[in-house]
């Protein structure tokens, strides 16, 4: 059996008790279980993968988010002549209430708070959420749409220690408080990510097959992913497979594209069933980026035809992309050196400041911020959603008695390989607990299948 | 801690010549809370008395402080009247009709000291409640033996389920325990250095999980002379300031006799602790009733389902997928208040199912009823173990003390912890001293004393700080109030002497973590 990594109980000291070594070493691994929050792999959002055309009322983006704070976060485009939007929630009366809208302007990247509806909403419980918008001659792009926690709850000030200075019991519990607060702040939910309805492109030409958006964070390089098979006629002519960057700034009828990466499939490439190619894009890839600013990345199928030969019925098929950040394994600047406390060290001033050091790195501005978020996604129950198992718990949107497939990497790493399970006879959300599943194995990446929404969690959804 | 002695002249009378014993015993007869009633204060019969506070036990030895039984005393009363006879229809029970059922858990105060003058000046030595009375008569003696308890006794004949808690410290469970067995007031736990994952009781007595719990984090629990319930962590005689200045000097001006012993018994080569971790298991069926559940109409039927694993938690049963409901006539029963509603209350290890029938005519069958939850499953055991330590450690050959089977220990940490305390403590011979002597009527379980003895004994004498593990009163009406302690000398029982106490030590090199 399994156990995933858990933050720790830290306990609480209080005056004239003798300061051990073990509740020492709870504020590092506490540290250390958040600062690997702040570098986990995280899921791309998969938004509106180019323009949707705005009539009255159309529904631009739909999904699910638990509440895990009172903001909302949205990165919106519009392009043509009029337009309108707003952002809504199902709250608890059965209600479409509207929480911010707006209109006219192109690019809104802006965050809004939830707070005056708290009324209506709690936190913690999983909602149904979508944009609006009506437009004459308009088309709109949804990139990112997600819940933040406003702030870390209970954060206090990070303490000084100084030496020579009697210690304080005040001082002391301050670090188990932020680490508290720190991991308080989280909301306990993974960020999986949305894949895409297996295509089939058969057309000279590029396709954009998938957009996934992410926050900038310095250091970070971009898993990548897709199955493919198709066919190709002639042995001297390719099908691309393009990863682009879309920098947030309008060049014609797009964006600001950057190529990052380009595989071209051959015919001895697409021959036969799917198979995954997979890339990593490099930090050094993305050029000039600026942190916390929402950019994309569009995969993007192109048919060559290449030295004046036709089409031939080229074509490809394409399923289950897969798109997740990996941070580098070394911290960014500024982290703390967390030596192990042993019996008998000296309590000096320079090793708790170094567990302040290192909580401050880790709150809102620091260097290794968590930024904690979840998004809002949906998916229909044929496509799958891509979850990075770090949780113990998958809570999963589902029709009662539903049978939820799991596909995982497997020996092969193509996610042939899966197992089932039924969705809760009783609920529409059904928590799984992961570690009965051995082919899931800490850090590994898999597709659940028949789902409406899911992410994984610290703990089961009571709703 | 001492019992405070400010403003009496208790430590005078005590190092003195001689000093007359003020003694006071009451009980508290309609169990109102206070002794001030008629013919409480029942003084003017008590012919002896003997308590018995200890953190030691003779055969358990060092390695389990804080495991050993209640505080018990005796009371010797006059009864040539028949006073305390509970068919003497003119006598105690005149006032208290109660007693006619006999003397049974009735609070008890014995409170001793010395006459400062014509003043009394007294410290509670015994809060508890009367066990049994036994009659006796003799040609010249006509007496009640009252056999009392400290106020362990409610946790004693307490037995409970709770639900699943989750991280709590061993003090915060064992107040919670307290608070439901109406034993909280005037109790003192110190924070607990250790969190526990899970916890649970499941039909156990408490008093045994408060020890358990205690122990799990090397911690002693009993109750005190005023009856309020401790737990001491296993730190506390280096941390509280009774255990680390000495509240009395015994020497040999007051002492009537004195008896060492080593106790090579009690000294181990190395210490293993296990603990066995729970984790969460996947939904599954906990419970499956043997047969159908009958509710006669118009009733409410207690359920009481045991699970096969304590439970995390427990899905309230649905209709028609956890049981179903037909009447005697074969029909379905629907669920509502026009049919069967089931109230739910879930504990660790137990469901109860309050279930009801609203039918007016019919009985109502439940089939097939199961519960599902979420189970907590128990890990095998794991060990740590540490050996004695090479500067400090005097044991000869390979002994090994093991601590097991709590199963309040669930974590490493505290399995290192306890152990490492533990090797510290029982990697030397300690001598352990029986002191005897009149009664100094403040000491309590932990308080440091300095044994004196460097004069009466051939050099080299006796001159050490012990604490105080046991503590024996006798008087005898007209005699000497006369004490016993246990004392254990405090000399490396901690590996140092400059563990880093929060709130007094400064930062830099001043004080050393613990384990």
């Amino acid at each position: 059996m399994q156990m995933l990594p858990s933050f720790p109980a830290i306990p609480e000291v209080v005056t004239g008790q003798v300061l051990s070594a073990t509740t020492l070493n709870t504020y590092h691994e506490g540290l250390r279980y958040l600062l690997g929050v702040s570098k986990e792999r995280r899921g791309v959002q998969k938004g509106t993968t180019l323009w949707t055309t705005l009539g009255t009322g159309t529904t631009l983006y739909s999904g699910y988010a638990p509440l895990i704070g009172w903001t909302v976060t949205y990165d919106l485009w519009f392009k043509g002549g009029s337009w309108s939007w707003s952002i809504q929630v199902y709250d608890n009366s059965g209600t479409w209430r509207t929480v911010v809208s707006g209109s006219g302007v192109e690019h809104v990247s802006a965050s809004s708070s939830l707070t005056p509806y708290s009324a209506y909403l709690t936190e913690g419980k999983v909602y149904s959420w979508r944009v609006l918008a009506s437009g004459t001659s308009a088309a709109a792009s949804v990139w990112h749409l997600s819940i933040v926690p406003s702030s870390a709850p209970g954060w206090t000030a990070v303490p000084t220690f100084t030496d020579d200075t009697v210690s304080s019991a005040t001082e002391i519990n301050k670090l188990r408080t932020d680490l508290n607060a720190l991991n308080g702040w989280q909301g306990g939910y993974g960020i999986p990510t949305e894949s895409a309805n297996a295509i089939v492109w058969a057309d000279k030409n590029w396709r954009t097959f998938y957009r996934g958006s992410f926050e900038w964070v310095p250091g970070m390089s971009m898993y990548c992913s897709l199955e493919t098979k198709g066919y190709i006629s002639r042995s001297d002519q390719v099908i691309d497979w393009q990863v682009n960057l879309n920098r947030p700034v309008r060049d014609g009828d797009y964006w600001q594209s950057e190529n990052l990466y380009t595989r071209q499939f051959t015919k001895t490439d697409l021959a036969g069933d799917y198979k995954r190619y997979e890339t990593v894009i490099p930090s050094s890839a993305f050029g000039t980026m600026t942190p916390g600013t929402i950019y994309s990345i569009v995969f993007i199928l192109f048919i060559e035809i290449a030295g004046g030969h036709d089409q031939d019925g080229d074509s490809i098929w394409a399923r289950r992309p897969i798109m997740h950040r990996i941070m580098p394994a070394t911290p960014r600047s500024g982290w703390p050196s967390l030596g192990q406390w042993n019996e008998g060290h000296w309590i000096s001033a320079s090793r708790l400041n170094a567990i302040g050091t290192g909580l401050t790195n880790l709150y809102v501005g620091g260097a290794n911020a968590i930024r904690p978020r979840v998004p809002i996604i949906a998916t229909g129950t044929s496509v799958p959603v891509m979850h990075i198992h770090q949780r113990p718990w998958l809570v999963v949107r589902a029709n009662p008695g539903s049978e939820l497939k799991v596909w995982y990497a497997g020996k092969v790493g193509s996610y042939t390989e899966s197992f089932t399970v039924k969705a809760q006879e009783e609920g529409v959300y059904t928590s799984i607990y992961l570690d009965q599943f051995r082919p899931l194995t800490y850090g590994s990446r898999y597709l659940l299948e028949g789902g409406t929404w899911s992410s994984e969690a610290d703990e089961a959804y009571t709703g | 801690m001492a019992q405070s002695i400010a403003d009496t002249n208790l430590a005078a009378s005590w190092a003195a010549s001689s000093a007359k014993v003020a003694v006071r015993v009451r009980v508290d007869w309609n169990r109102d809370g206070d002794y001030g009633d008629v013919h409480e204060d029942i003084t003017s019969r008590v012919q002896g008395l003997s308590i018995q506070h200890s953190i030691y036990d003779q055969l358990a030895g060092l390695p389990v402080l804080g495991a050993t039984a209640p505080s018990r005393a005796s009371v010797v009363v006059s009864n040539e009247d028949c006073w305390f006879s509970p068919t003497n229809a003119s006598g105690l029970v005149a006032s208290y009709p109660l007693i006619a059922y006999g003397i049974y858990r009735f609070p008890i105060q014995i409170e001793l000291g010395y006459y400062n003058g014509s003043t009394p000046e007294r410290l509670v030595q015994f809060t508890g409640e009367i066990e049994a009375a036994d009659e006796s008569e003799s040609a010249s003696d006509v007496t009640v033996t009252f056999a009392c308890t400290d106020n362990s006794i409610s946790l004693l004949q307490y037995k409970a389920s709770t639900s699943v808690y989750q991280n709590l410290r061993p003090d915060q469970m064992i107040q919670t325990i307290l608070v439901a067995a109406g034993a909280a007031t005037g109790s003192s736990l110190d924070q607990a250095a250790s969190t526990i994952p899970y916890c649970w009781m499941d039909d156990e007595n408490g008093w045994e999980e408060c020890r358990d719990l205690a122990q799990a984090d090397g911690g002693i629990f009993f109750f005190e002379k005023d009856g309020g319930a401790r737990f001491r962590r296993i730190t506390a005689p280096i941390e509280r300031a009774d255990s680390l200045t000495p509240v009395a000097t015994l020497n040999q001006g007051n002492a009537s006799a004195l008896r060492g012993a080593l106790t090579w018994r009690d000294c181990y080569s190395r210490v293993t602790a296990m603990y066995a971790g729970r984790y969460v298991g996947t939904l599954d069926e906990l419970y499956k009733a043997p047969s159908a559940i009958i509710v006669p109409p118009g009733q409410t039927v207690t359920e009481e389902c045991r699970l096969r694993y304590p439970a995390i938690d427990v899905v309230s049963p649905v209709y028609d997928i956890d049981y179903t409901a037909v009447s005697s006539s074969y029909d379905v029963v629907a669920y509502g208040t026009a049919g069967v509603e089931i109230a739910t209350t879930k504990y660790g290890q137990r469901v109860d199912l309050a279930i009801t029938n609203h039918l007016l005519y019919d009985t109502l069958y439940i089939c097939n009823l199961v519960l599902r939850g979420f189970p907590l499953i128990g890990d095998e055991a794991q060990e740590v173990r540490y050996d004695q330590d090479g500067a400090l450690g005097h044991v000869y050959g390979t002994k090994v003390y093991n601590i097991s089977g709590n199963p309040y220990m669930q974590t490493r940490e505290q399995a290192e912890r306890v152990a490492q305390y533990m090797r510290d403590r029982l990697q030397q011979p300690r001598l352990v001293y029986v002191w005897s002597g009149p009664a100094c009527p403040w000491l309590q379980m932990l308080d440091r004393v300095t044994l004196s003895h460097n004069t009466m004994t051939p050099n080299p004498g006796i001159d050490v700080d012990c604490y105080v593990m046991g503590n024996t009163l006798r008087y005898n009406a007209g005699s000497m109030l006369m004490q016993d302690l246990t004392l254990l000398p405090a000399t490396e029982v901690y590996a140092r002497a400059n563990y880093f106490l929060v709130g007094t030590t400064r930062y830099g090199s001043y004080g050393r973590a613990g384990y």
